[in-house]
């Protein structure tokens, strides 16, 4: 596991954090699963988290891929687990799974968030056993979710957009239409900048009320 | 690498101790957290979590929310 996360860390330079299950949450997990020791994934697991678009964070999972090629990919973007949203990877290192959680850094804040809600209203919260009136932030979660992917892909196009006009405008030799083009691109990307930028805003202030709301439930109840 | 011996609390949304154990305490860290296992095995509330990271820092930002207020957690998206 160390040389696992060494490897990850140095030859990949990835800045990774590791963390290994404890008795108790193994127990937990083999209950609501009903599944065997020998099959779970993530006795040991290792999360990366970066401030990354859709293209690099799959351009990090290639690159965890092309040195461990035995790694099976879990992409939670496409198949989202109650609203979370990550690519896993699983690596077989000495002959036990180890899980390879990569998130970026809003699938890390909204998994954050879902499992500090969880903490207060249920755990089952996570796993689609939502706690009786908890339904509310079962929903916010889940729209917010939706929300946040919809961002990153939009963020992802823009990014791509973004970097071909940073190669300037068409040359004088180009003809009126190019340069025209290129202005109403720049002029839409800016706006499409702009617009992202306020549903970050939406979100973050969306998510601070829903965890206003639970907080200041919880604190009525005690 | 560090090791990092973290309990906290669910409920309250507390993080109760963090303890740092360098790379050749390893087992050290292991054992201490089986001991703090059993000692809040009867409280479900409680999470005893063994993690290994470069700095405290690096795990901030993957496990932020042992050491943020969820508010403070939504703040930072």
């Amino acid at each position: 596991m160390a040389t696992f996360e060494g490897v990850l860390r140095e030859h990949l330079s990835l800045s990774v954090t590791s963390r290994l299950k404890t008795v108790g949450t193994i127990l937990d997990k083999l209950r609501r699963e009903k599944t065997r020791l020998s099959t779970m994934q993530d006795i040991a697991g290792v999360r990366y988290v970066e401030e990354m678009t859709l293209s690099q964070q799959d351009l990090v999972v290639a690159k965890i891929v092309k040195a461990f090629p035995s790694a099976r990919v879990v992409d939670r973007r496409i198949h989202s687990s109650y609203g979370y949203r990550a690519v896993h990877l699983v690596v077989d290192v000495d002959g036990c799974p180890v899980e390879v959680q990569v998130r970026t850094h809003l699938q890390n804040s909204w998994a954050q968030i879902a499992e500090a809600i969880a903490d207060r209203v249920g755990r089952g919260l996570r796993y689609g056993d939502i706690p009786t009136g908890s339904e509310q932030f079962a929903e916010g979660l889940a729209e917010w979710s939706d929300q946040i992917a919809a961002w990153e892909v939009s963020a992802n196009e823009l990014d791509s957009l973004e970097a071909a006009l940073a190669g300037g405008p068409p040359s004088s030799e180009d003809t009126p239409e190019a340069a025209e083009a290129y202005e109403a691109m720049r002029g839409y990307s800016l706006q499409e900048r702009d617009r992202l930028e306020r549903a970050q805003r939406d979100f973050t202030f969306a998510m601070l009320a829903l965890v206003l709301i639970v907080t200041t439930a919880q604190g009525q109840e005690t | 690498m560090k090791h990092f011996l973290v309990t906290y609390d669910r409920a309250a949304g507390k993080l109760l101790t963090f303890r740092e154990f360098e790379d050749f305490e390893r087992n050290d860290a292991l054992q201490e957290s089986f001991r703090l296992e059993r000692t809040h095995r009867d409280n479900p509330d409680v999470e005893v979590v063994l993690l290994g990271a470069e700095s405290r820092r690096a795990l901030e930002k993957t496990h932020s929310r042992y050491f943020k207020a969820p508010d403070e957690l939504a703040k930072a998206i």
